[in-house]
């Protein structure tokens, strides 16, 4: 379905001859060869010389012997040569021609050489030319098409052997004008190159398959500067579409998960919406964010991060907004390219210094006329791992029935009376034994006498109950038109999403506009406007806070009917607090309100100016702003003192950043062997950020949500605002394609320094040497060698305001007397840049064709001059110091095999694995404190925070051990329960040892399946659910121990059965083993109690199913009669199951890490349930 | 062509320069890096700093008397096990530290540094007075603990504190309220209405710097007898705080969630299914003992039957019966002490405003007796005397807080009590106020009960050997000092008294009460040097627990402690 009026097919006609034109040039350049001017490769047989030695040999000996020598073949009919004529040959270096005239007039035959076959034919009459040459060519056409069946603008299509031939036009049709007997090779970046004998043919349409290994992998590296991979003199790995095929998650970043060495992406446990955390190379900055800079289409964008505090684990309650790379549209996606380290982000500058990810989006260019593609998928939310909660215990102590109950009186008799406080689940079983009071009546049924319920247990699982399917639909069109001197892509995105958690949804909007148009031969404009709105209802909160379902149920009493606690809120719609619970769950998904909307433009222009051939100038400017509101509220009658009046808070927040670019680029061959590019720069980041925050309580009027309608109206606000200027150069010296050598450097200014320090430099310098092109190696078994060695400073600024120091005033007051307070924190007014120093080598190996590929990289980093804002003993009088000091270490290796161990015409199995391992030591604070806490988890009676400790590896937990005797055993106290350590030691580390990934591909014909495997080993985490779940006896672990009755049948008592594995200390100092029986509470709540963070540090190794996509891709053919150009059906699966983990008995996943603050991969705070994800996605175009 | 080329070339010419030009161009960083709303030292109000801190360290303290501390002294009843719960208690740490010690002394830094420092010596005094106060109870809580490096101004702060010695400090801290009551000039301006504690009367920052003199003077007096006597040497009765207008106090606001009194901030959440806390065994007992008419406005009796447990069904009315410290003894083998069978606070603590007091008159007198029953101030025979006005001064603040709670019972009461289904506003109003109406009958206290209670108990005698004579004193002294938990806390590791029962079994403190708070875990970590220096000094490893005891804590006399609890099958007998 193509519209093409008359003025458009002329500019295409015209953009197609230019093209075409280019890449003949573009061809003969790097093919050309010794080419005669001949069309094909045939020789005539006037230039073809043999020895010829026969005696008496029939007409048929003859013919065979020339084509033993010569590469023709004899056409004849076998009946029509004459079996009398017998000739005699002897002569060396005669012509063929020579020969067949010879034969021509003993035989009376004649010849006609047409490319390589030479047809024999009877002479019938004289006069007849009796050898006749001829070249003939044929007219081939065809189409070259991508994998996805679109068509393949700029494909070359060559002559094997000739090195002449043409390339594809705009749709990807050719035509070629070649000898019928020839070979076409078909090859274009990033595909694997095909070779079609013309046969008699005159049709010929081509689908390319991509190239697993990408031989001469075009990269775009900084500033949109497009490099052969094998340039490189660091390491950069690529994610094309065949990585981003597929719909998988509403944030674009789960496309790297288990794909890129060196890369690790954690979800928070937040729910659907929530925000990632991407991590490359390891953390390097103590405290600021270890996150890379992402850069959209050569524009980097704000990733904020709004998944709140660590604070959050505890009581607040914080709901995870998601992150600025959420809003990108993954349908947008072209490709993602990861720069890792220092060298490849140098351009970047200080925001690149933890690694940049560059995101190109799709554009119109390349596809002539105007298309259309759709994107369509839904895929489904289902819970996964659960925590496991016990069904034989209720409410009390001491295994003991409901002992610690009080008692009401139902018809004479005195029965249990459930209190509403916390009641920990340490009584009796829930056997239905006993009776007590029902406290969980309806509304009518209060008032009325009281009345019993049998003591028993509630399904077991009922808290799944509370949880639901969650949904996302999402579809994207898109439109790209294009003629010679312009091309646009707009496309329409639109997902909404509802999450597991009830009335948790997420609805996505984008709009996208990009294009680019030629003015002339030297100017050029290119553009795009990006409108991202994203609305969140009803997000979970996080942590153990009362507004947490998942607290809330780790807690309650196991007694507890959910369908009353249920019905209950359905039928009044009011707060209740069930016996045993802070808070209806029913009531906080409903009730307790939060929702948000931002509103997001991402824009650039950019204009080019190409003097020549060499030189060229762009001036580039990008804008990107959102104005984000989060509004939340509370109906009267809610818990607590701040909101029992009612209570709403809204916050408006923007941000702006502006980014300048201009650049000079020289891209000049010096000499056959010498080719210098110099590209030299300047560019200046301006950023603004405003909050506003009013926070409203005691309501006039109930359920009137608007600010006025309060009494109590605290307003507060947030301003920041920084800028930075700087201008870099770049160099890269190629010699002889095989040896390239790179320089950066840069120099910022940033206004958030100390204003003598303010003006940083750091250079770069990388190489890569590809040997096997240098020293001309066999290739057959190597196909390509290549070393690569770097070393590379980035500097990195601070945020603002790091020195100053000065007073706040509250909103408190006492009697109307205001208040002021001095700052905390001790300012640094000589602040100085962080500075990362790395190096790297690498080697990139292919053999056998580019079958087998083998990427390795070891590196070493370290950044010093750490900007933090120091926790320092508050004993100072000063909370924090912002220091310039630390150090911190990262090395590691880096290795990506990738192989296609089975390939036939139809069939084709390719691996890619990755595996790397990192790691971290911090080298120094400030030379006289020790530790930093990352995470500071705000828990008074015990902590496990996350530390940077001195001499250690980053994200050290911190907390109390089991006391242990010399032996190790665990010392039992004198009161049956286990004690921890007085002071606090390591109880593990969040980095995982090694990471991995392993992608296994099978296409069979359209059909295509893959299978993406994720592996984390090591890196620990503190369970809260755990933790509360231990407490408060609802684990289903917490059974084993406890007395199963309390009584026997004449009612006497009954020991209690558990008793701890450990020793008890003997007055003389020497230690026998514990026979102390103890309750349940002591057996297991204790360890909670007395505060033994080890007990609740839990290995988070795993290996997940993270996807299986199973997809069809219909050939052109089959389409042909469709209005359709190509169409992808797939089946997704996401997250499906862990197929080794340490979890299971609690029933939490290992990645379940509430936010993406640092350390916060360290603790699993009462997660949003894990899940799995399937659907299907459809992708058409035409 | 070539004219667009020109053209351009000048386009790019001028970028480049414009954007060079933007580059050098840094001169307004140091501005753009100043917040807008930034306050600097040299124009903030030092009364804003000075109110704040008075109302967060006097309003927003843990001083409840509901509290955990309070547990320690037979003051308060936190429940469960909480008292015996090991881990960090560093409240009192991270609020001295991390608000008051440095605002003070930033106060104290501006009021000598700036160009009229001469006219802010008042000012200045007036923090240094405070700060001796909050660094006391600090030091009172942790013994040892950083003091001269601590708080240093901002150009000079030193992260890794020190540690100094509990008795360093003190002689510090003497001086410190010497040398503000030196300083003082009522010819210089004071804070006038920004001091809320004393409204600009430097008179009584005079008697308040004196009291505390004397106070620490007391609490020393086991450890360095003859500094003790030294420094209270030079306080006369008439620069003391004598009398109720000079009592250092304030009251629990419902203005901001902050200044609330604890127990009405509970109700407000919880309503009528608040679960009303529990007063101790100890204090209840100090009260029934003598028939103190203050027992009534402080407790309610115990309301519900018992009748689940054989041997108690006759047993429906308990009186007045306090809560013991039971440990975690396992629940059937305790004596019942279940939520109906003792008292709970009395409504007139859950009121709005409350008073929290940091220096009572009758703690005076109460200081004075004592100092004068062991010769270090004034003469033995002087004692009752003294003895006596503190009981009077502390019967009387009662009538006030009883008298203060009239006006304020009905909304707390229709909080207490649910507006029954169907029952009609008037009716409900009538049924706070009706209840509201016997409350205040059953809590009465009146001036003559308490002139006669003065008049003819025991108690009021100071009778016996020196030592009982001091836990008379100290019994009374720790009733008057309600809710001042910290202080109560002090005076029983000091002396012993009030003797309080304790369950047997909690494992981590084996049956005994804290004699101090372990420094915060964070130390360990953060100020590690100087962490261990200072656990070195005061005996090594192991020794940063609850029962290391600080350096003034040093009785040898004390009584024997604890008892033990009843059981069921044992009688009530009051042991050691």
């Amino acid at each position: 379905m193509k519209i093409r009026p008359l003025p458009l097919l002329i500019k295409i006609m015209k953009l197609s001859i230019y093209g075409v034109f280019l890449q003949i040039i573009l061809l003969n350049l790097i093919l050309a060869n010794d080419s005669s001017g001949q069309k094909g490769s045939s020789l005539s047989v006037k230039d073809v010389f043999i020895d010829i030695q026969l005696k008496e040999a029939s007409l048929e000996k003859i013919f065979r012997a020339i084509e033993s020598q010569t590469e023709y073949n004899f056409n004849y009919d076998k009946f029509e040569l004459s079996n009398e004529t017998k000739m005699n040959f002897h002569k060396k270096n005669v012509s063929v021609a020579e020969v067949l005239l010879k034969i021509s007039e003993s035989a009376g035959l004649k010849f006609k050489q047409v490319n390589k076959t030479i047809n024999v034919d009877k002479l019938n009459r004289s006069g007849q030319q009796s050898l006749e040459v001829v070249f003939e060519d044929v007219d081939i056409s065809g189409k070259v098409t991508d994998e996805n069946g679109q068509g393949l603008p700029g494909a070359s299509v060559v002559i094997k052997g000739s090195g002449t031939g043409t390339t594809s036009d705009l749709d990807g049709n050719f035509k070629v004008n070649v000898p019928n007997d020839a070979v076409l090779v078909f090859s274009f970046v990033g595909y694997l190159s095909q070779e079609i004998a013309v046969g008699n043919r005159s049709v010929i349409d081509i689908q390319m398959v991509l190239d697993a290994t990408q031989l001469d992998e075009i990269v775009v590296t900084a500033f949109g500067i497009e490099r052969e991979k094998k340039a490189l003199g660091y390491s950069a790995q690529e994610l094309g579409s065949k990585d981003l095929s597929g719909a998988r998650d509403i944030n674009v970043t789960s496309y790297l998960t288990a794909k890129v060495a060196g890369v690790q992406v954690s979800k928070s446990a937040s729910g659907t919406g929530g925000s990632t955390n991407v991590v490359i190379r390891g953390n390097s900055s103590i405290s600021g964010s270890n996150q890379p800079l992402y850069v959209v289409d050569g524009v980097p964008i704000i990733n904020f991060s709004n998944s709140g505090s660590g604070s959050g684990l505890s009581g607040s309650g914080e709901h995870d907004y998601g992150d600025g790379i959420g809003d990108i549209n993954p349908l947008d996606v072209q490709s993602m390219n990861v720069l890792k380290g220092p060298a490849a982000t140098a351009l970047y500058g200080s925001r690149g210094a933890n690694g940049v990810v560059l995101i190109t989006t799709k554009s119109g260019k390349g596809k002539k006329g105007i298309g259309v593609e759709i994107n369509s998928n839904v895929t489904f939310e289902k819970l996964n791992l659960f925590p496991n909660y016990q069904n034989q215990f209720g409410s009390g102590y001491d295994d003991n029935g409901v002992a610690s109950f009080w008692n009401e009186e139902v018809d004479g008799v005195q029965y249990p009376f459930p209190d509403n406080g916390n009641l920990d689940n340490w009584g009796g079983p829930l056997d239905g034994s006993i009776k007590i009071i029902d406290r969980f009546l309806m509304p009518d049924e209060e008032g009325l006498p009281l009345r019993t319920m049998d003591y028993v247990a509630q399904p077991k699982d009922n808290v799944r109950d509370f949880f639901q399917t969650g949904v996302t639909i999402s579809n994207t069109i898109a439109i790209t038109g294009a003629n010679d001197n312009s091309s646009m892509r707009l496309s329409v995105g639109n997902s909404s999403t509802s999450g597991i958690t009830p009335n948790h949804e997420i609805k996505k909007k984008s709009v996208s506009f990009r294009g680019s148009t030629k003015v002339n031969k030297m100017l050029s404009f290119e553009g795009k406007v990006n409108y991202l709105r994203t609305e969140g209802d009803q997000r979970p909160a996080n942590g153990y806070s009362q507004y947490n379902p998942m607290w809330n149920f780790a807690i309650m009493s196991r007694f507890t009917p959910l369908d009353y606690v249920k019905e209950y809120y359905e039928e009044t719609k009011s707060y209740n607090r069930p016996p045993g619970m802070n808070y209806s769950p029913w009531y906080i998904v409903n009730e307790i309100k939060n929702n948000d909307v931002r509103d997001r433009f991402i824009g650039y222009s950019s204009a080019n100016l190409k003097f020549n051939d060499w030189l060229s100038l762009t001036g580039r400017v990008g804008l990107d702003f959102y104005a984000e509101s989060h509004f939340q509220s509370w109906r009267r009658g809610a818990r607590g003192n701040d909101q029992s009046k009612g209570r709403m808070i809204e916050s408006n927040r923007t941000r702006r950043e502006l980014n300048a670019d201009l650049m000079l680029t020289a891209n000049k061959e010096l000499s056959e062997d010498f080719n210098l590019v110099v590209v030299l720069g300047a560019n200046t980041w301006t950023s603004f950020s405003n909050n506003m925050q009013w926070d409203a309580r005691d309501s006039k009027v109930d359920d009137v949500y608007q600010i006025s309608n309060f009494l109590d109206v605290r307003p507060s606000s947030g301003l920041a605002q920084n800028e930075m200027q700087s201008v870099f150069m770049t160099g890269q010296l190629a010699y002889k394609n095989y040896l390239f050598l790179d320089v950066t450097g840069r120099n910022d200014w940033s206004s958030t320094l100390g204003v003598n320090n303010n003006s940083f430099f750091y250079p770069s310098v990388s190489t890569s040497f590809v040997f096997t092109e240098a020293l001309d190696l066999d290739q057959r078994i190597l196909s390509l060698g290549k070393i690569r060695v770097s070393l590379a400073q980035v500097g990195a600024s601070a945020d603002p305001y790091l020195t100053t120091s000065g007073y706040s005033f509250s909103q408190e007051s006492y009697n109307g007397k205001p208040y002021a307070s001095k700052s905390g924190q001790i300012p640094l007014f000589d602040l100085k840049n962080e500075l990362t120093t790395s190096w790297e080598v690498g080697t990139d190996l292919r053999f056998f064709q580019n079958r087998i590929s083998l990427d390795m990289t070891y590196y070493n980093a370290k950044t010093s001059n750490q900007i933090l804002a120091l926790p320092i003993s508050n004993a100072s009088g000063y909370s924090s110091e912002v220091i310039n000091a630390g150090e911190i270490q990262n090395k590691g290796i880096e290795i990506t095999l990738g192989a296609t161990p089975f390939k036939t015409e139809a069939f084709r199995w390719d691996v890619n694995a990755n595996f790397s391992a990192n790691r971290s030591k911090v080298v120094e604070l400030d030379g006289t404190v020790q530790t930093y806490k990352i995470l500071n988890t705000n828990d008074d009676s015990w902590s496990n925070d996350v530390h940077a400790e001195v001499g250690a590896p980053y994200g050290n937990i911190i907390g109390f051990k089991y006391l242990r005797n010399e032996e190790g055993r665990k010392i039992v106290s004198a009161g049956g329960e286990y004690q921890r350590e007085s002071e606090v030691s390591v109880l593990g580390n969040i980095n995982p040892d090694w990471i991995g990934g392993l992608n296994n591909t099978f296409s069979y014909k359209g059909f295509s399946m893959n299978i993406l495997l994720d592996f984390v080993q090591g890196g620990d985490f503190t369970s809260h659910t755990k933790r509360w779940m231990t407490q408060k006896g609802t684990g289903e672990w917490t059974v084993e121990g406890r007395r199963p009755v309390a009584t026997d049948s004449d009612g006497n008592q009954l020991p209690y059965t558990g008793v701890l594995d450990g020793v008890v200390l003997n007055p003389d100092g020497t230690y026998s083993e514990n026979t102390q029986a103890v309750p349940g509470q002591k057996y297991w709540a204790s360890r909670a109690w007395n505060g033994i963070g080890e007990e609740f540090v839990i290995d988070g190794s795993y290996i997940s199913l993270r996807e299986v996509i199973l997809g069809y891709t219909f050939q052109p053919a089959m389409l042909k009669k469709t209005p359709f150009t190509s169409l992808n059906l797939s089946v997704i699966g996401r997250n499906l199951m862990y197929l080794h983990e340490h979890t299971t008995d609690f029933g939490i996943a290992p990645e379940s890490a509430p936010n993406t603050s640092g350390g916060a991969s360290g603790v699993e705070a009462l997660a949003v349930p894990s899940t799995r994800t399937y659907g299907f996605n459809v992708k058409l175009t035409f | 062509m070539i004219r667009d080329m020109k053209l351009y070339i000048k386009i790019a010419f001028m970028l480049l320069v414009s954007l060079l030009i933007n580059i050098s161009c840094t001169d307004d960083f140091a501005e753009l890096n100043t917040p807008n709303d930034l306050i600097t030292s040299d124009v903030i109000n030092l009364d804003f700093l000075f109110t704040r801190v008075l109302a967060e360290s006097i309003v927003h303290s843990e001083e409840n008397g509901m509290g955990t501390t309070g547990n320690y002294c037979g003051m308060s009843y936190s429940g469960a096990n909480a008292p015996f719960v090991s881990g960090d208690n560093s409240g009192v740490w991270n609020r001295t530290y991390g608000d008051y010690s440095r605002n003070l002394s930033d106060i104290i830094y501006l009021a000598s540094t700036r160009e009229d420092s001469e006219d802010l010596v008042n000012k200045k005094a007036a923090a240094r007075i405070m700060k001796a106060w909050v660094f006391a109870r600090t030091t009172d809580w942790y013994g040892n603990i950083p003091y001269s490096e601590s708080s240093l101004d901002i150009t000079k702060a030193i992260s890794t504190p020190k540690y100094d010695s509990q008795k360093d400090i003190y002689i510090d801290l003497f001086k410190e309220l010497k040398e503000a009551v030196a300083e003082i000039d009522n010819s210089k301006a004071s804070y006038g209405s920004a001091d809320i504690l004393y409204g600009g009367d430097m008179d009584k920052w005079v008697k308040l710097a004196n009291s505390l003199r004397l106070r620490l003077a007391l609490r020393i007096r086991y450890a360095d007898e003859t500094l003790a006597a030294t420094e209270m040497a030079d306080l006369t009765e008439a620069n003391l705080i004598t009398s109720r207008s000079d009592d250092a106090k304030l009251y629990t606001r419902s203005e901001f969630t902050d200044q609330l009194n604890d127990q009405y901030s509970s109700l407000l959440q919880t309503k009528s299914n608040l679960a009303k806390r529990k007063p101790p065994k100890t204090f209840i007992d100090i009260l029934k003992d003598s028939n103190d008419p203050r027992l009534k406005v402080f407790a309610d009796t115990a309301k519900a039957s018992f009748p689940g447990t054989p041997g108690y069904e006759s047993i429906d009315f308990f009186g007045y019966r306090g809560t013991p410290l039971l440990g975690s003894a396992p629940v059937q083998q305790k004596y019942p002490y279940g939520d109906q069978t003792t008292s709970d606070w009395s409504d007139i603590l859950y009121t709005p405003t409350q008073e929290l007091p940091i220096f009572n008159a009758s703690e005076t007198y109460f200081a004075l007796a004592e100092a004068a029953l062991f010769g270090l101030k004034g003469n033995t025979s002087d004692a009752q005397g003294y003895f006596e006005k503190g009981i009077r001064l502390a019967q009387e603040r009662v009538l006030e807080m009883y008298e203060g709670a009239k006006s304020e019972l009905p909304e707390v009461e229709s909080l207490f009590l649910a507006q029954g289904g169907g029952e009609s506003d008037a009716a409900y109003l009538a049924r706070v106020d009706a209840h509201v109406e016997s409350l205040l009958e059953s809590h009465k206290i009146t001036q003559t009960e308490i002139d006669d209670f003065i008049a003819n108990a025991a108690v009021v005698t100071l009778s016996g050997s020196l030592e009982e004579q001091l836990e008379q004193i100290i019994n009374q002294k720790m009733i008057a000092l309600f809710p001042q938990e910290s202080e109560g806390w002090a005076e029983w590791r000091r002396t012993g008294y009030p003797r309080i029962l304790v369950g047997d079994d909690n494992s981590a403190l084996a049956g005994t009460i804290p004699r101090r708070m372990p420094w915060p875990t964070s130390e360990q970590t953060i100020n590690g040097e100087q962490y261990q220096a200072a656990l070195e000094a005061i005996g090594g490893d192991g020794k940063n627990t609850r029962l290391t005891k600080v350096w003034w804590d040093q009785n040898t006399n004390r009584p024997q402690h604890p008892g033990t609890v009843e059981w069921m099958e044992q009688p009530w007998v009051q042991t050691n």
